[in-house]
C-alpha cells in the first residue's frame, strides 16, 4: 500500500517557472503588494495582467499553481494562507481549474507538500482533484487520500470547514468511480474522527460515512461512530452543515442498527430523526434532486440487506420531497423514520408508538400521525397471526412503495413470538402442540426451536419437560453484578456532567440570553416556556437552511 | 449428516500468485490473535483487511472465513451475516464459502441437528484443500474447533436452564456428542440420569446465579444522590 503513495520530496524540489518566480519574488508590477493576510506575494492571474496592461499572455495554470504552491510551502500562518486560498484566482470555478492543474513540468502539486505540515494547501489540491471532473489531473492513488486522512493537521483543516465536506464527498466520489465504495470507509473514518474536536459534534461527514458504511454492509465499521451521542452543533466548526445532515445521520443509523438487529438502538435513532424539529421555510432555497440521487448528490441504490431485510437508504419517491425548504412541512426522511419506527417497535415491544409508546410531544403533527396508513391498520391487530398475515399480504405494494418489504417480513416472523409471549399472561403450563396452536405453527419441533430460542434470548421465563409440556413462570428480576453497577453509575455519572456542561453551555449562549432578555423585558413570564422551542425551530432555523457554499 | 464437498474439489482453484504472498502477513496476525484467544482483536484485524481487500480475489475469502467464524465464536450473528454477504459472487461458490454459509445458515436457524456436522466438515475441507498453506488451513480448523466448544457449551448451559427433563437422544442433537460421551459430561456436571426411561434431570442454572451487588459505597450512595438531585434542580 505504501508504494502507492505519492512521494514527499522536500519543497526545495519544487522550481517555479519564471513567471511564477517572478509572482514570487514580487517583480510585476501589478502584483507589488505583498498579499498582507500572508506577507507574500499574491499569484498572478489572468485580470491582474490584463489590468497592468502586460504585454505578455496572461499567466497559465501551471504558472499561476506554481505561485500557489511558493506560497503554501513558505507561509507560516495557515490562518492566514486559509484566507488566501479561499479569494485566490479571482472566481471560486478558475480557482478550481487551477487546483487540478499540474504544474508546468507536469509534476504532481501534492508531491512538493507534505501532509501534516502543508494540510491547508493539500486538502484544497486534493478536494478540488477528487471532486473534478477534469480528466486531465493526474490521478490520485487511495493510498495518498488514505495517508492524507491519517495525518492531515486537525487544526489548519478546521480553518477549511467547507474543503473538508468537499474532499469527504470527492473520497466517495472517486470510491464510487473504481467501483469500489467500500475503499472510502477507512480514509472517512480518520476524517470524521480526527476532524471535528470529539464526535459528540455533528458534522457534514456524518452522514456521508454512515451511509457509505451502510451501502457497503460494512455496518460494524459505523457502530463506534453512533455509539456516541450527538450533543454539539457547532456553525463554527462546520459552516456547511446542513439541517438534513442530522436527519440522514440519524435516519441511517437506525437502518444499521436494525441491520444489525440491535432494535432498541435502532429505534430511538428513528425516533430522533421522526420529532427533530421541524425546518422552517428559508426563502426558496428548495433543492430538488432527481430519485435516482441521494440526500447528498451520492448514488444509493437499494443496500440488499439480505435475508428479508431489504431496506432502501434514500426513502422512496421524488428526491426532491426530501429537500423542500419552502414550507414549513416535515422533511420526508421524518415521515419515514416514523414508518420504520413503527415496525421496530413491533419488533421491539409487540406494540407501537400508535397504542402505548407515543412519540415525544415535540414531534410534528404530520410525522406522528400515521393514522389511516397500512402501518397503523398492522399495529392494531398486532400480533394477532391471521390478521397481520391477512394484512402484510393485502398491503405488501404499499408497504413496498416505502422500501419497508423486507422489515414487514421480520415484523411478521416475529409475530408468533409476541403470541407466545402473550400466553404467559394467562397459563401456566401448556403442551408443545397447543403452543403452535396459538402461534400459528403446525411442526412441534419448530414450536420447540422457537421456545428453546425465546429462553435463550431471555424473551420468556419458561421449562420444557420431556413429555413436551411447557411451564411458564414468573420473570425474575435480572440479576446485575456488582461490576455492572459500578458501570451504569458511571454512565450515570458521566451523562450528568454532559448535561451539566450543555445546561451551562445554553445558559451563556447569545441566542438564549437574546431571548430572555427580550422576555423579560417584555415582563411575560408565559413566554419563557417557549424560549427554546424558538431557539430550536424559530427565527434561527435560518442557520440550517440548505445553503449552496460554492 | 452433511456431505457438502467431494474429494475432488479444492479451495483455491483460481488462486492468484498475489494471494499466496500476501497472505503470511494477514494469516501470521489473524493466527497471534488466535492463539491469544483475542476474537475480538482479530474481528478488527478482519474487518480491516476485508476494507481493502479486492473483490475479485479470493483473499477476500480468506478474510472473510476466519472473520465469519470469529464472529461465531462471540456470538454475533448479525455481524457474521453481513461479513458472509460482502463475499463478491465469483468468489461464494468456492466449496470454502459454501460450506461456511452452510454452517452459518444452521446456527442462524438454530438447526442443531447440522450444526457440529457441517462444522466439522468445514474443518476436514480447509485441512483437504490442496492449495490452501498449512498454517492458514490449521487456523481456519482452530478456529470452527474453538466456536463448536464455545457453542457447545452455550447450548449446554441453555439446556440447563430450559430443560426440568430431557430425552438422551434430544439432549444428543442439542449438544453434538455420542450418548456415552454425553453421559460422562452430564454426570459430571451432577445431571441424573434414568437409564429406563433415557432420560436426564439437568441441574438447573436459575437466572441471578451471579453474586448479588455488594453493598454500595457510600461514596457510591453520595454521587447517586448528588447527580439525582442536580438534574431535578
Amino acid at each position: 500500500m505504501a508504494s502507492d503513495s505519492l512521494p514527499t520530496p522536500p519543497s526545495t524540489t519544487l522550481t517555479p517557472t519564471p513567471a511564477a518566480a517572478a509572482a514570487a519574488s514580487g517583480s510585476q508590477s501589478a502584483t507589488d503588494a505583498l498579499t498582507p493576510a500572508t506577507g507574500l506575494p499574491p499569484v498572478p492571474t489572468a485580470t491582474a495582467a490584463a489590468t497592468a496592461g502586460a504585454p505578455t499572455a496572461p499567466p497559465t495554470h501551471a504558472e499561476t499553481l506554481e505561485g500557489l504552491l511558493q506560497q503554501i510551502v513558505a507561509s507560516n500562518s495557515p490562518s492566514a494562507l486559509a484566507g488566501t486560498l479561499r479569494i485566490a484566482v479571482g472566481t471560486p470555478e478558475a480557482r478550481e481549474e487551477v487546483l487540478v492543474s499540474t504544474t508546468s513540468t507536469g509534476a504532481d502539486p501534492l508531491e512538493a507538500l507534505d501532509v501534516a505540515q502543508h494540510t491547508i494547501g493539500a486538502l484544497y489540491i486534493l478536494s478540488a482533484r477528487l471532486t473534478s471532473a477534469s480528466t486531465t489531473a493526474p490521478a490520485i492513488p487511495f493510498a495518498y487520500i488514505d495517508n492524507f486522512c491519517r495525518h492531515f493537521d486537525p487544526e489548519q483543516a478546521r480553518l477549511a470547514p467547507e474543503r473538508v465536506t468537499l474532499l469527504a464527498k470527492g473520497i466517495m466520489q472517486r470510491a464510487e468511480a473504481l467501483g469500489t465504495d467500500k475503499a472510502a470507509i477507512a480514509p472517512l473514518h480518520d476524517l470524521l474522527t480526527r476532524y471535528p474536536p470529539d464526535l459528540s459534534f455533528l458534522t457534514p461527514i456524518h452522514p456521508i460515512f454512515v451511509t457509505t458504511c451502510a451501502t457497503t454492509s460494512f455496518f460494524t465499521a459505523a457502530l463506534p461512530v453512533l455509539a456516541v451521542p450527538i450533543s454539539q452543533i457547532s456553525t463554527t466548526l462546520c459552516p456547511d452543515l446542513r439541517y438534513q445532515d442530522h436527519l440522514i445521520y440519524h435516519y441511517v443509523g437506525g437502518i444499521v442498527f436494525t441491520a444489525l438487529k440491535r432494535y432498541a438502538e435502532a429505534a430511538e435513532f428513528f425516533e430522533l430523526c421522526a420529532s427533530a424539529p421541524v425546518a422552517p421555510p428559508t426563502g426558496g432555497t428548495s433543492v430538488a434532486r432527481g430519485p435516482s440521487q441521494g440526500p447528498l448528490g451520492i448514488s444509493m441504490g437499494g443496500i440488499g440487506i439480505g435475508m428479508g431485510m431489504g431496506m432502501m437508504m434514500m426513502p422512496p419517491g421524488p428526491g426532491s420531497r426530501y429537500f423542500n425548504f419552502s414550507s414549513s412541512d416535515p422533511s420526508m426522511f421524518q415521515v419515514e423514520a416514523a414508518k420504520k419506527l413503527l415496525l421496530v417497535q413491533l419488533i421491539l415491544h409487540g406494540k407501537a408508538s400508535t397504542q402505548a409508546l407515543p412519540l415525544p410531544k415535540y414531534t410534528h403533527p404530520i410525522v406522528a400521525n400515521l393514522k389511516g396508513t397500512v402501518y397503523n391498520a398492522l399495529a392494531r391487530v398486532y400480533p394477532n397471526l391471521e390478521q397481520v398475515h391477512a394484512i402484510a399480504a393485502k398491503e405488501a405494494a404499499a408497504f413496498a412503495l416505502d422500501d419497508n418489504l423486507g422489515l414487514l417480513g421480520l415484523v411478521v416472523d416475529r409475530a408468533p413470538r409476541w403470541a407466545i409471549r402473550r400466553l404467559t399472561e394467562t397459563y401456566l403450563t401448556l403442551s408443545l402442540s397447543e403452543i403452535g396452536r396459538a402461534a400459528g405453527m403446525e411442526q412441534i419441533e419448530e414450536v420447540r426451536r422457537v421456545v428453546l430460542s425465546m429462553i435463550e434470548e431471555g424473551e420468556i421465563d419458561a421449562s420444557i419437560d420431556a413429555d413436551g409440556s411447557v411451564s411458564f413462570a414468573d420473570e425474575e428480576p435480572a440479576a446485575v453484578s456488582k461490576a455492572e453497577t459500578d458501570r451504569a453509575l458511571r454512565t450515570a455519572q458521566e451523562q450528568e456532567q454532559v448535561l451539566r456542561r450543555l445546561e451551562r453551555e445554553i445558559a451563556r449562549s447569545k441566542d438564549y440570553l437574546q431571548k430572555a432578555v427580550r422576555s423579560r423585558e417584555e415582563g411575560s413570564s408565559a413566554n419563557w416556556p417557549n424560549i427554546e422551542e424558538d431557539l430550536l425551530g424559530g427565527s434561527q432555523g435560518g442557520r440550517w437552511a440548505d445553503e449552496a457554499v460554492y | 449428516m452433511d456431505n457438502n464437498s467431494s474429494p475432488q474439489q479444492t479451495v483455491l482453484a483460481r488462486e492468484s500468485p498475489q494471494v499466496v504472498s500476501e497472505l503470511p502477513t494477514l494469516g501470521g496476525i489473524i493466527a497471534a490473535l488466535q492463539a491469544k484467544g483475542d476474537y475480538y482483536g482479530l474481528i478488527q484485524a478482519a474487518e480491516r483487511a476485508d476494507l481493502v481487500a479486492h473483490d475479485d480475489h479470493l483473499t477476500r475469502l480468506l478474510i472473510a472465513v476466519p472473520l465469519v467464524l470469529s464472529y461465531l465464536i462471540v456470538n454475533d450473528l448479525p455481524s457474521a451475516k453481513f461479513a458472509l454477504l460482502r463475499i463478491p459472487d465469483a468468489v461464494a461458490s468456492v466449496p470454502l464459502a459454501q460450506a461456511t454459509l452452510k454452517l452459518f445458515a444452521s446456527v442462524w436457524e438454530r438447526r442443531y441437528e447440522n450444526i457440529f456436522s457441517r462444522g466439522e466438515a468445514l474443518s476436514n475441507l480447509a485441512r483437504r484443500a490442496d492449495h490452501l498453506q498449512e498454517d492458514l488451513a490449521e487456523l481456519i480448523a482452530g478456529l470452527v474447533g474453538t466456536f463448536i466448544e464455545s457453542f457447545r457449551q452455550r447450548t449446554f448451559v441453555l439446556v440447563s436452564k430450559a430443560y426440568t427433563t430431557i430425552p438422551l437422544s434430544l439432549a444428543q442433537v442439542y449438544l453434538g456428542l455420542q450418548s456415552d460421551h454425553l453421559l460422562r459430561v452430564t454426570s459430571s456436571e451432577g445431571w441424573h440420569f434414568d437409564a429406563p426411561s433415557q432420560i436426564l434431570t439437568p441441574v438447573r442454572i436459575a437466572r441471578g446465579t451471579e453474586p448479588s451487588p455488594a453493598s454500595s459505597t457510600l461514596l457510591m450512595f453520595e454521587g447517586v444522590t448528588d447527580n439525582v438531585a442536580r438534574l431535578e434542580t
